[in-house]
């Protein structure tokens, strides 16, 4: 009996304990509020300039990682392409053989050889213009890429500016000994404009990844149009090497 | 008798999960099967002019397929920097000041 109520109050103290527990731990006494704005703003400075340094640096390592990427991947599918295609080509003479094996006189293998000779060139004219659309597209994303980093960096600057702006002010309102209620209330102002302008322009530039679907669109369309080109010379291949076979069984 | 069971099935519960946890990161349960279609199957050359040409359009359409992938996943690459730069709305707190 004793033993339950030693375990019912340990669990109480411990249901309590977690419920007080988050609670003190998480929510920080405003410094400010029992210091006075004047005294801690030197720290928050601090904290900023770190907290900035630091998102600099996280921002950069990603970029870079970013690029790499970027390179390595187009490296890998231009590498990836040419093993397929030389798969394929290889492929591609075990039917030509074959096809080669049911001619029976000269028309037909000269029919043979010209089918063949039509396939390898519209082949080779679809992969010319899907290998265009693709490096026209990898250069409108190492562009993207670029263009994402200076419209960033600008928009980083500004937003760095707007809050150096905001604590020099507060601190030389300090300094000349204006309200602190006042100096607090125009700093978190300031620093809540320049941030919901870093947040407005940030939309903005979004928009460059659009763009790159754009261009996305148009590498899909111009593979479309090499492959409506390649299907409609296959047809045609088709067609005249099934017309010499024909005449052989009439 | 009872007594015993509250104990036994609370520590049987706790080695399932031990053993469980230890296999999952051990890597000795089966992983989640591979999503990547197989490539499509070779039909073996017979000298028919239709089989032909439509093995060769099929292994064209194929390496349209990959393209249209490997753009998408260029675009995302693109923008991947999105949490990094999200960062920098954090570097003050309102409830510091």
């Amino acid at each position: 009996m004793n033993s339950k109520k030693i375990t019912f109050a340990a669990l109480a103290a411990f249901t309590a304990i977690n419920l007080v527990l988050p609670i003190s731990v998480f929510s920080q006494t405003n410094p400010s509020a029992t210091k006075g704005f004047c005294t801690t703003i030197s720290t928050i400075s601090s904290k900023i300039d770190q907290r900035i340094a630091d998102s600099t640096a996280k921002l950069e390592t990603k970029r870079t990682e970013i690029s790499n990427n970027i390179v390595k991947r187009q490296s890998e599918k231009t590498a990836r392409r040419a093993e397929k295609r030389t798969k394929q080509a290889q492929s591609r003479e075990t039917y030509y053989a074959k096809l080669d094996e049911k001619a029976t006189n000269e028309t037909q293998k000269q029919a043979v050889a010209t089918f063949k000779s039509a396939v390898e060139n519209a082949m080779n004219v679809q992969w010319s213009a899907i290998d265009a659309a693709i490096q026209v597209f990898d250069s409108e994303a190492n562009n993207a890429l670029v263009q994402r980093k200076s419209s960033y960096d600008a928009v980083i600057s500004a937003y760095r500016s707007s809050i150096s702006a905001a604590t020099e002010k507060a601190e030389s309102a300090c300094s000349s000994g204006t309200e602190q209620k006042t100096i607090r209330a125009t700093f978190q102002q300031e620093m809540k404009a320049a941030r919901d302008k870093f947040q407005t322009d940030r939309q903005a530039i979004d928009k460059v990844k659009g763009s790159l679907q754009t261009q996305r669109a148009t590498l899909k369309a111009a593979v479309n149009k090499a492959m409506q080109d390649f299907r409609a010379a296959m047809e045609k291949a088709r067609t005249e090497l099934k017309a010499a076979f024909q005449q052989q069984i009439q | 008798m009872a007594s015993k069971w509250k104990i036994i099935i609370p520590v049987i519960i706790i080695v399932i999960i031990i053993v469980v946890g230890y296999l999952q990161f051990s890597g000795k349960l089966p992983e989640v099967a591979n999503t990547e279609p197989a490539p499509t199957k070779k039909v073996e050359a017979t000298g028919n002019v239709d089989e032909t040409v439509n093995i060769f359009l099929q292994d064209t359409a194929s390496e349209t397929t990959s393209l249209s992938q490997e753009a998408d996943g260029d675009v995302d690459l693109v923008a991947s920097d999105s949490q990094a730069i999200s960062d920098f709305g954090q570097v003050y707190d309102e409830n510091e000041f």
